[in-house]
């Protein structure tokens, strides 16, 4: 059975998201991935983006580190089948999971009008008794 | 740019990168401000400020040598435990590093996220200065 090993919780201003989007696509691909943009309408939609901004660095938090040896495009947010959170860990970000034997990562995540939210949860595998 | 730039020089034109990403004054904006506690910088305006910085002194830095510049002379492994904790040896490194740092604060034990609250102007202008530095180097 897994146990839960962290909890992240984040909170960002569209504002501030909006004035991100204001650098160039090439930077902006250095923090979203192509998918995240892709659902961001394309690196326009703030709303869009700080639900993914703020559910990254919810997982990170239930990661338990910063971003340190992490770039911001190793944490994907993008919907699942059903419409709820798919979290996805690259380089860096699937290093620390695995260090922390963290096979499963859930999130959730709210947006409104001035404001995005996100959680998230990391529970680690059972390890198996030596 | 890149070139040389004397520390003053630098701060005044890193001034103009964190005055409009934080919503802040040029005032407040002084070498022993923390990022975090005193001119409210949330990670995502360091992504914001990081991407400022590029442009306005054509430099990539990231925020793994921002949070560097804390390690001293103790590697990453000797600065943080597997937990992501500052080793006892990093908050001695810390404690010679800021002459303000009282581990008290924090029960003797910090996290890497806490540390962010350590970051202060002075640590971005060293840093802009030794990577412009090291450019004008190898350019010349």
């Amino acid at each position: 059975m897994a146990e839960v090993a962290g909890v992240g919780v984040d909170i960002v201003s569209l504002e501030k998201i909006a004035r991100l989007l204001g650098h160039d696509r090439r930077e902006l691909a250095l923090v979203f991935t192509p998918a995240e943009l892709q659902n961001g309408d394309e690196g326009r939609d703030a709303s869009s983006l700080a639900g993914c901004w703020a559910a990254k660095e919810a997982v990170l938090k239930a990661l338990g580190c910063g971003w340190s040896g992490i770039r911001w495009n190793e944490v994907e947010i993008t919907a699942d089948a059903a419409g709820g959170v798919l979290v996805k860990l690259r380089g860096g970000a699937a290093q620390v999971a695995g260090r922390r034997c963290i096979g499963q990562i859930h999130a959730a995540m709210e947006c409104g009008e001035a404001y995005a939210v996100a959680w998230a949860v990391a529970l680690a595998e059972e390890k198996t008794p030596a | 740019m890149p070139q040389t730039l004397t520390d003053d020089q630098i701060l005044e034109r890193l001034t103009e990168c964190l005055v409009p990403a934080l919503g802040i004054t040029p005032e407040e904006v002084v070498l022993d401000a923390s990022l975090v506690d005193d001119l409210g910088a949330e990670s995502i305006d360091m992504v914001d400020i990081l991407f400022q910085i590029r442009k306005t002194f054509q430099l990539d830095v990231n925020f793994d040598e921002l949070q560097s510049a804390l390690y001293g002379d103790l590697t990453e492994a000797e600065f943080f435990d597997q937990n992501r904790q500052v080793t006892p040896e990093g908050m001695a490194q810390l404690g010679r590093l800021l002459p303000d740092f009282d581990p008290a604060r924090y029960n003797g034990s910090l996290s890497e996220r806490q540390l962010y609250g350590l970051f202060r102007v002075r640590h971005l202008v060293a840093l802009i200065g030794e990577r412009l530095k090291q450019t004008s180097e190898v350019d010349g």
